[in-house]
């Protein structure tokens, strides 16, 4: 017994010192993002200017851009998340002609960094007036994510035979396989879906950039673009506003995932697996 | 009327549950990739569209002779080698931290994954401005308190160093997963296995890796396509513009693309580089599904 | 059945292809004159850009987009604007380099964009996307052209020399880029007496000034001597534009097809700046300060700074700064020993009308109005840059001894602003990222003088060969 205890306690211990390393760059933002307009970077607080917080939302539409982001990732975060297991599925448990080919186009298209098709990609938008518009996102969210596709597949594929086997035996399509069985004993990856899609749309930067104009940025591009300049002509960029609104941007994310992380965990279905 | 096979039907079932991606592929990737792919045999410089003229395999010739993509290239291997390795042991060791029974788990969970999700102009100041700068930065007092002398963190020597140590940082992002994988890993399993007296690091080599391998493979390969593709930290570490030029040891071949089509107009040039590096990463994507099936373990039997 | 699935994919990859084909527009440049016809005609895509802009505009309104952003063209400036031109409706985008090639590609660019004068407009020009502004810019209520500064003339090109030809734009303000500013108090802890402020150094004398300025505590620099505001003090592309001027000298042949970066003078300045770096005087990439510039000057940790008037307003607006202004001055731009006194601009940020535009008549009215009319008297008392107009000189602020001192020094710069930084249009903006190339294996002692400046040489010829190649070809 004594041995499980101390073995706890290092266990602590390493966790402890892990997470002040994981923090420490966070503590440095955070003490920026406090100290006063245009001084050099500093790794110990030196003041404790809150109102950087208020000049956050308030230097620039920062509320009209957190309603972009909000509009963006409702649009694209559940088509994708559930149109991504749809084909997930597919790959993973059907075989059919042609499969092989498609499944290597799906991962084709993670390859080739977005610059080769950005423009192009503006062309087409352009002839179709999809410039500046949402539906860019509406489509994307129907077509999935190759990301999660495969992600899906590749969680689908540990799912032992036996319950397809015995679904099918029941005489089960196979879309209620998918619905009945596979969807809820794979809530831990539909939640970890969930968020991850979340968090790559709210931080994505380069879409909305190239893809919409000014008063539809979402929050993420706002913050590169725009820029947090003084009242009154001043070019130059204020970072601490700018680290202020950066820890602003990520609040709902940070927030998100420590609520989301709970159906990781809980989410599972003891029941049914290898049973 | 004949009953319909079950092959038939299952073919039919595939197409219907993969057709919302095949229709967006078809309409809204296919163009872009074929349009794009034309472009990197033109002459194309980012204001000719409208008078294009075709350059038969130039582009090509000159990825191969540029001193600058090769060499960017060796190093974005080596970035790779080294990279791809570490983030999966340090995501895949804090996922089997966390899938302890300990107080706080959530909060341990969220510290850790934190890092990958703050926006880039957070981080890039974070690390740039604060640790890695010289003349009293961060990093040089604390291996100052070792007696070690100041390095220049950014510099020829260690530039590599510290991009690899902040992606590092970021690799927490890779837990989520693991944590989903790790559920799925059966409790009856570890129960079985408890009575039978085997310890912790039996359980974890015979039951819980082997299980995890899908999810690692998944891991493994997302992160070699993604570091070959690495070019923003780099970027960021040199500078706060987009085309800020990152010091040689750190120059990556999608920062060199990157560099060619948007400092020096080589449109045509740049995507012929970025064709290159797909072409490499499809080979090396075959070469990693074929070697799975040796350590990859599926409940279906694999391909 | 594979292959009958990649026919299918290529099949349907041509139709989509054969829809969306660019279609033939008229190239070559385009006159105002010939644009105010071609802006009748019925435009499909005209209209995409007006139906889909976040405010819709009015029945009768004409959408004006332009990449002045808040910073520097504030709404409530644009609703002053707006409210005298009922019938223009000015929208704001962010554009960069990344964005641009895509509305480029679909010439839907913005109709007024922003530019780098001295870089932008021989590159611009070369490629066709400005607008030629001659005829407006001559029969102007608003804009006098003799008022003009000379400096204002780096905005008209003739395809091979800078100030000669057709206007393209105008400077929102500019500076003399390549003037000092000092820091008393830092030359008071280092016991050395301030430079004149009327007769200028040689860049020689300025490191050779900074070295004495740095002090030093243990390993630490306490203090610097010279600072670049948004760069590291070390060999820099734009600083060696400002050499060859005062110098008197052309990297470029006579029809800018080819350069030349062996000659004594590039030696000259890399020798100089690399000693600069060595010998610590700045932050720079060997020690790897990454504190800005601008920041240690304000701070009084570094005595000097490169830079022009517009960092007067800086200091104004810098809540520490603006507290002991009595400790700022300005001295006049440096020169190259032996060579003549030049106070070129650096930038000249000014803006051009898109040669594609839907809308030359009014996108000119706007541009009349923020290039010409009010704005650039708000922006001269702001003093944030000097105004384009000789008249309105005497608005910039005067107020206190900094002003004052300020003042005097850009007037007497002035009389040495009529001169141009050589530039290549072909090489245009890959110029500095391949400066930057081969300056940083030579300042960490990687890359000898003579491999940096023939590795400049190639690359830069290699450049320019393709894109003259694209433009004749």
């Amino acid at each position: 017994m004594k041995r499980i205890s101390l073995s706890r306690t290092l266990l602590y211990a390493v966790l402890l010192f892990l997470s002040f390393i994981f923090l420490f760059p966070l503590y440095l933002a955070v003490i920026n993002s406090l100290a006063p307009w245009f001084n050099p970077p500093t790794a110990v607080p030196t003041a404790f200017k809150w109102e950087n917080y208020y000049w956050a939302t308030e230097l620039i539409d920062f509320w009209r851009y957190a309603r972009n982001s909000l509009i963006i990732a409702i649009i694209y975060v559940p088509l994708t998340t559930l149109s991504s297991g749809l084909s997930g599925f597919a790959f993973a448990r059907l075989r059919a002609p042609g499969s092989k080919v498609l499944f290597l186009c799906v991962l084709s298209t993670m390859m080739l960094p977005g610059i080769v098709t950005q423009i192009p990609t503006y062309i087409l938008f352009f002839r179709f007036n999809l410039i500046n518009t949402y539906i860019p996102w509406l489509v994307w969210g129907i077509g999935g994510s190759a990301f999660y596709i495969f992600m899906y597949r590749q969680f689908f594929r540990t799912v032992p035979l036996e319950l397809e086997e015995a679904a099918r035996i029941d005489g089960c399509s196979i879309f209620r396989i998918y619905w009945n069985i596979f969807l809820p004993i794979s809530l831990p990856v539909v939640a970890t879906v969930t968020i991850l899609t979340f968090h790559g749309n709210w931080n994505d930067i380069m879409g909305p950039f190239m893809y919409l104009r000014e008063a539809r940025y979402p929050l993420s591009t706002a913050l590169s673009m725009v820029g947090y300049k003084p009242p009154g002509g001043d070019n130059q960029t204020i970072m601490q506003v700018t680290m202020a609104a950066g820890l602003l941007l990520a609040l709902p994310i940070m927030v998100t995932f420590f609520i989301g992380q709970k159906y990781i965990v809980e989410g599972i279905v003891t029941t049914g697996i290898k049973g | 009327m004949k009953q319909i096979k079950p092959t038939t039907r299952r073919s039919i079932a595939f197409y219907l549950m993969i057709a919302p991606w095949l229709l967006v592929f078809l309409s809204f990737s296919l163009f872009p990739l074929v349009y794009g792919f034309y472009l990197s045999f033109t002459n194309y410089f980012g204001f000719n569209l409208e008078d294009l003229s075709l350059v038969g395999l130039k582009n090509y010739q000159n990825v191969f002779s540029d001193k600058d993509a090769m060499g960017a290239l060796g190093r974005t291997f080596l970035f790779a080698v080294i990279n791809v390795p570490l983030g999966t042991v340090i995501a895949l060791s804090l996922a089997l931290l966390l899938n302890h029974n300990i107080r706080g788990r959530g909060v341990f969970r969220t510290i850790f994954y934190i890092p990958s999700i703050m926006p880039a102009i957070v981080t890039t100041m974070m690390w740039k401005n604060i640790l890695f700068t010289g003349n009293g930065g961060i990093l040089d007092r604390i291996i100052g308190v070792f007696g070690l002398g100041p390095v220049n963190w950014l510099g020829y020597d260690y530039a590599l160093f510290s991009l690899i140590l902040m992606s590092s940082w970021g690799a927490g992002g890779g837990i989520l997963i693991y944590l989903a994988g790790l559920k799925g890993v059966p409790d009856e399993l570890y129960e079985s296995a408890a009575i039978d007296g085997a310890s912790y690091m039996q359980r974890l080599f015979r039951i819980t890796l082997p299980l995890l391998t899908p999810v690692i493979f998944f891991n493994v390969l997302m992160g070699i396509i993604g570091t070959l593709q690495q070019y923003l930290q780099p970027i960021l570490l040199a500078g706060d513009q987009l085309l800020a030029r990152p010091i040689k040891p750190i120059y990556l071949y999608v920062v060199h693309a990157f560099q060619q089509i948007f400092a020096n107009q080589r449109f045509a040039y740049g995507m012929a580089l970025l064709w290159v590096l797909f072409i490499i990463t499809l080979l090396l994507t075959l070469v990693v599904f074929k070697t799975s099936r040796l350590w990859v373990f599926y409940e279906d039997g694999g391909d | 059945m594979k292959k009958r699935i990649l026919a299918v994919l290529l099949g349907l990859s041509m139709i989509v292809l054969a829809a969306c084909g660019t279609k033939p527009t008229l190239g070559g440049q385009t006159t105002a004159a010939e644009k105010t016809t071609a802006a009748e005609k019925p435009d499909d895509a005209g209209e995409t850009a007006e139906e889909t802009t976040a405010a819709p505009a009015g029945e009768d309104q004409v959408v004006i987009r332009t990449t002045f952003m808040e910073g520097e063209l504030s709404r409530e400036l644009l609703d002053k604007f707006e409210e005298e031109n009922p019938g223009i409706k000015v929208v704001q985008e962010a554009v960069d380099d990344t964005k641009m090639a895509s509305l480029l590609a679909t010439q839907d660019a913005p109709d007024v964009m922003r530019c780098i004068g001295v870089y932008d407009i021989p590159t611009y020009v070369t490629r066709r996307i400005a607008l030629d502004l001659d005829e407006y810019m001559n029969n102007s209520e608003v804009i006098d052209v003799d008022d003009l500064l000379p400096i204002c003339h780096v905005y008209r090109y003739d395809g091979t020399t800078v100030g000669k030809g057709p206007w393209y734009g105008l400077p929102k303000d500019w500076s003399n880029d390549f003037a000092l500013f000092y820091n008393k108090t830092c030359f008071d802890n280092a016991n050395i007496e301030l430079p004149s402020d009327t007769e200028p150094m040689t860049w020689n004398e300025v490191v050779e000034l900074a070295k004495k300025l740095v002090i030093k505590e243990g390993d630490t620099t306490v203090q610097y001597g010279l600072g670049m505001v948004e760069n590291p003090t070390m060999p820099s592309f734009y600083y060696l534009n400002q050499y060859l001027l005062s110098a008197g000298e052309n990297l470029s042949s006579d029809d800018n097809k080819s350069m030349d970066f062996t000659k004594p003078v590039v030696e000259d300045f890399l020798t100089l700046w690399n000693d600069a770096v060595k010998s610590n005087i700045g932050p720079n990439p060997v020690n790897n300060d990454q504190t800005g510039g601008s920041d240690l000057f304000i701070g009084d940790k570094c005595a000097m700074i490169v830079t022009g008037y517009w960092y007067s307003g800086m200091i104004r607006g810098n809540e520490e700064a603006s507290k002991k202004t009595a400790s700022f001055g300005m001295l006049p731009t440096p020169m190259v020993e032996g060579g003549t006194r030049v106070a070129p601009t650096g930038s000249a940020t000014g803006g051009f009308i898109y040669s594609q535009t839907k809308h030359p008549e009014e996108a000119w009215k706007f541009f009349e109005w923020y290039f010409g009319g009010e704005p650039v008297d708000d922006r001269a008392r702001s003093g944030w840059g000097l105004p384009s107009f000789r008249s309105k000189m005497e608005l910039l602020p005067q107020n206190d001894d900094f002003d004052k001192q300020v003042y005097r020094v850009t007037l007497d710069e002035l009389n040495y602003g009529d001169a141009f930084i050589p530039i290549n249009p072909y090489l245009g903006t890959a110029g500095r990222p391949m400066f930057e190339k081969w300056v940083d294996p030579f300042i960490f002692d990687r890359a000898t003088l003579e491999e940096t400046m023939q590795g400049m040489t190639d690359d830069a010829n290699q450049t320019i060969s393709e894109m003259v190649s694209v433009l004749e070809g």
